[in-house]
């Protein structure tokens, strides 16, 4: 048996794409995407930290969801097999920690020991394995199987850390979310100056450490990492392609919500829609970009995107002023 | 399209993208997309680098993405037409 996946339009982190893969499966809950993923942060003493402003499954609030730290788990001496293939049973949606050095179809099969998250949405009780999705060892986020022996091995390896967690989750049935074009403005007022958006969550959460930065000056962050880069002072860093990737995600994000918002004809102004497709593609040249100099090492093409990210920054803002102004 | 007839620079380009999977057996067709040879969006960016170095010509941003050409032939074509500004 297999519990429906849906393509998730965030794939850059897999705890991102996780939910998505199971609440875009439902129109009614498209709303509620569109309400969120417009605010992204990341940490400024570190590389590899953007992402978007939305926590893991159990993190959210359209989600039923129920979480065991995996060190708690792992105590009760349960028999894993038959934990999963029963929740899926029932519908449930599985996430946790394993070590792909046991899993084959991932770059550490065999050769590294490598914790990451996953998910599982299906299981075979005759091929006695598990169907689930995640990176594999071609770089697509895609659907693999794991045997029952090798995903124990996975599961029970050593390296798990003490802040890995194990979560059944599923769409709520009794909650059918709106559009909320308030909430939308907020995010977007958010992201276009920089605001920090846990200020308006001070009351329930508060998750934002000392050198987190938000919105577009995130454009600033990563300047500064291609700055590092071409001085030497980040060898491998080139290589993680992961902060360029989600922050073309996030403009396929807003130009998806600026069509949406015109759809519904909040916004009367089509126009925004072609200048933003170009922001989106003038990131996704970055993307390119920064996978051509990993590559070939040609110091101009860091130039070209620190020159290209200084452009589509005036030209975003500009774009996304006047949505806010109309909206 | 024939493979005997292919000229010196659509054989080294074919060598290229043969490296780049790994793969010197592979049969590749004329008209096969980049997509039909399972070819990714890293490994495309390191064909096309690569052909650039081959070649010493420079593709245009809009051609880092594999949707850019529908098959091989295409890209033949402009790898031709760019040989020849240079010429």
């Amino acid at each position: 048996m297999e519990l429906k996946v849906a393509e998730a339009p965030i794939v850059g982190l897999q705890y991102l794409a996780y939910p998505l893969n199971v609440l875009l499966n439902y129109d009614e809950y498209r709303a509620w995407y569109y309400n969120n993923y417009i605010q992204i942060l990341c940490n400024s003493a570190g590389w590899y930290s953007l992402r978007f402003f939305i926590g893991c499954n159990y993190e959210i609030p359209v989600l039923r969801c129920q979480a065991l730290e995996k060190t708690t788990f792992v105590k009760m001496n349960c028999d894993i097999i038959r934990v999963i293939v029963d929740a899926l049973n029932d519908g449930w949606y599985v996430t946790s920690n394993f070590d792909e050095y046991y899993l084959p179809n991932r770059e550490a099969f065999k050769v590294k020991h490598f914790e990451h998250d996953f998910m599982i949405y299906g299981c075979n009780q005759q091929e006695e394995s598990f169907s689930l999705l995640g990176y594999s060892n071609k770089g697509l986020f895609e659907k693999t199987k794991i045997s029952f022996l090798s995903f124990e091995k996975a599961f029970y390896s050593q390296t798990y850390d003490e802040n890995a967690t194990f979560v059944l989750f599923k769409k709520r049935d009794n909650l059918i979310p709106e559009f909320d074009i308030n909430v939308v403005k907020d995010f977007l007022y958010d992201y276009v100056y920089s605001q920090n958006t846990y200020e308006r969550l001070r009351t329930l959460i508060r998750l934002d450490g000392p050198d987190d930065i938000f919105g577009m000056d995130t454009y600033q962050y990563l300047r500064n990492y291609y700055n590092d880069v071409a001085e030497l002072k980040d060898e491998m860093g080139i290589h993680n392609i992961r902060d360029i990737h989600i922050f073309w995600e996030h403009k396929k994000c807003l130009l998806e919500r600026i069509e949406y918002l015109y759809n519904k004809k909040i916004l009367q102004n089509a126009e925004c829609i072609n200048r933003y497709k170009v922001i989106e593609r003038e990131i996704s040249n970055v993307r390119n970009f920064h996978m051509k100099y990993s590559i070939t090492g040609e110091k101009y093409i860091l130039t070209d995107i620190i020159a290209a990210l200084n452009k589509t920054e005036q030209k975003e803002r500009e774009i996304l002023e006047n949505v806010l102004k109309e909206i | 399209m024939c493979t005997s007839n292919r000229t010196i620079i659509q054989y080294k380009t074919i060598d290229i993208i043969k490296n780049s999977l790994d793969d010197d057996f592979m049969d590749i067709d004329d008209y096969c997309s980049f997509q039909d040879l399972g070819i990714n969006s890293f490994t495309y960016i390191r064909v096309i680098a690569s052909i650039e170095k081959e070649f010493n010509i420079k593709f245009e941003d809009e051609y880092l993405y594999s949707t850019a050409f529908n098959n091989l032939a295409e890209l033949f074509d402009v790898i031709q037409n760019k040989l020849g500004e240079r010429n």
